[in-house]
């Protein structure tokens, strides 16, 4: 296991500092410019879980992948290392990347903001999804994975926003939206933060768990 | 003999083609030629043996171990030369070394520092930066430095110019010294496998057309010429391909004693080359 993480590192090593160097100046200066904290958040998370995406793809782009299956490894192995160094990766640039914000002049909301416990949890949350839904079909499809992720994102945006707009079905979107948020809200009020919190948490590494069982599932499939 | 490999039944589909039923036996101390021509299977055989590919059906032990069940030990004693080398370009090949040598308890870092001399090759260098030729030389220094156990090399040969080609198939043979070791390699080059191999396993649309000790393809197998009047529906039936002019015919057999008996004074027999059982199997220019 730490050998395929350490494989990955070395034969990595340039792109990332390049790339993740490059997200640091790039994240910091927009940090700055963003007045939400939750808005930068949300940019942040999205960039920093897509640099060791990227770096999977290169991967594919080189059809490398034989390599990893002809190592003394399992797959299972394989899949759970992606997961671990993702992560790690993600989480490591997110704090190096928060930490270059809070630190440069020119930011339109406190420090505080950015640490909070909901800030924290938010973006832990959009990492979990986000990680959670890509992973699996960038290890099984490659890059064809990661672009079918996103169109499907774009045709689902559209086709929401034209739901919304023309009130198909007597649907309104944005009103579904409230309520689901009223209702976050009332189980929040009704469990407490420290439960309603973990209750959060619980549901992430849940979440992590079913993606990876699927990627696993995928992964043992994948022909080389 | 201990087999270092072995492949009972094993079955793949694809669409428009299949691998059928293989089965064959690689003992320990001996070094098995895969030959057959292109999109025979060999790719997917070997492929099959390292679990790069799912098998429909079969099993596949080596040194007696699933090789699914027991995946990680299974690769560990294999020295694996793909046929096209695939590494992430960008990287030098002293960091490709640095990432793949930690996975090997056996790993050999004297030996790797030796071929990479001998092979001439530049280890600061980035692997896009290299020749076909110096990605497989590359390639087989890296499945060499770990003292595998069972070599399985996929068209190790091709790209390498002949003098390389020599010494590597003498230093095939040379790791044969340790007799628990094994070595499998396809190839197109028919010479190498007669050069070198101890056992020939043709492959011809996804099935195993024979696995068998070099020696006795040269007993059994051979080429009969003779005149067209001695063609009967008989002596067909000896044939396994044949090729037949106004002069006279040219044919395929795998039992030379049988023919003798059969057709005795009437006709020339010569040994088959591997070459020349590819070409009358494949049948592609044979008319009966």
């Amino acid at each position: 296991m730490l050998s395929l993480i350490r494989k990955d590192l070395i034969l990595s090593k340039r792109f990332l500092l390049i790339f993740g160097l490059l997200y640091l100046g790039y994240m910091g200066y927009l940090g700055s410019r963003v007045g939400h904290p939750r808005e930068i958040i949300v940019i942040t998370t999205l960039m920093c879980g897509l640099l060791p995406l990227i770096q999977y793809t290169r991967e594919d782009k080189f059809k490398a992948g034989v390599l990893n299956c002809s190592l003394p490894v399992t797959r299972r192995e394989i899949v759970l290392s992606r997961y671990i160094l993702s992560w790690v990766l993600t989480l490591v640039l997110y704090v190096l990347v928060m930490g270059v914000i809070a630190l440069l002049p020119g930011r339109k909301f406190a420090t505080s903001a950015m640490f909070s416990l909901n800030t924290v949890l938010f973006a832990l949350a959009f990492m979990t999804l986000y990680l959670g839904l890509l992973l699996p079909l960038i290890l099984r499809f490659g890059l064809a994975g990661m672009f079918a992720f996103l169109i499907v994102l774009q045709v689902f945006g559209v086709a929401t926003l034209l739901l919304d707009r023309y009130k198909v079905a007597h649907l309104r979107l944005s009103s579904l939206a409230v309520v689901v948020k009223k209702g976050l809200l009332d189980l929040h009020a009704s469990l407490g933060t420290p439960v309603y919190d973990s209750l959060l948490v619980v549901l992430m590494v849940l979440l992590t768990l079913a993606s990876f069982w699927f990627a696993m599932f995928l992964y043992k499939r994948k022909d080389f | 003999m201990n087999n270092a490999l072995e492949l009972s039944r094993v079955g793949k589909k694809y669409k428009g083609f299949a691998l059928s039923d293989v089965s064959l036996d690689l003992p320990a101390g001996t070094i098995m030629g895969l030959v057959g021509p292109n999109g025979a299977g060999k790719t997917t055989v070997i492929k099959l043996i390292l679990n790069l590919i799912r098998r429909d059906g079969g099993e596949i032990r080596v040194f007696g171990l699933d090789n699914i069940r027991r995946e990680a030990e299974v690769k560990a004693r294999i020295g694996f030369v793909h046929e096209t080398p695939h590494f992430i370009e960008d990287v030098r090949l002293k960091d490709l070394k640095a990432a793949i040598a930690p996975f090997y308890d056996k790993w050999n870092e004297a030996l790797f520092r030796s071929l990479a001399g001998e092979f001439g090759l530049p280890l600061d260098k980035k692997f896009k930066a290299l020749s076909h030729g110096m990605k497989m030389k590359f390639q087989i220094a890296l499945a060499l430095s770990h003292e595998a156990d069972l070599l399985i090399m996929d068209e190790p040969t091709s790209g390498l110019d002949p003098v390389f080609r020599r010494e590597l198939l003498e230093r095939l043979s040379g790791i044969l010294q340790d007799e628990r070791k094994a070595i499998l390699f396809s190839t197109h080059i028919t010479t190498d496998l007669e050069r070198t191999a101890d056992i020939i396993t043709f492959i011809h649309q996804g099935r195993v057309v024979f696995s068998l000790p070099k020696d006795d393809i040269r007993d059994r197998w051979g080429l009969v010429k003779g005149p067209n009047g001695l063609l009967t529906a008989e002596t067909r039936r000896l044939f396994k391909g044949l090729r037949q002019t106004s002069l006279g015919f040219e044919a395929l057999t795998d039992d030379i004693p049988a023919v003798r008996r059969a057709l005795d004074s009437g006709v020339a027999v010569d040994r088959a080359s591997i070459e020349d059982i590819m070409v009358f199997t494949d049948g592609r220019d044979a008319h009966a």
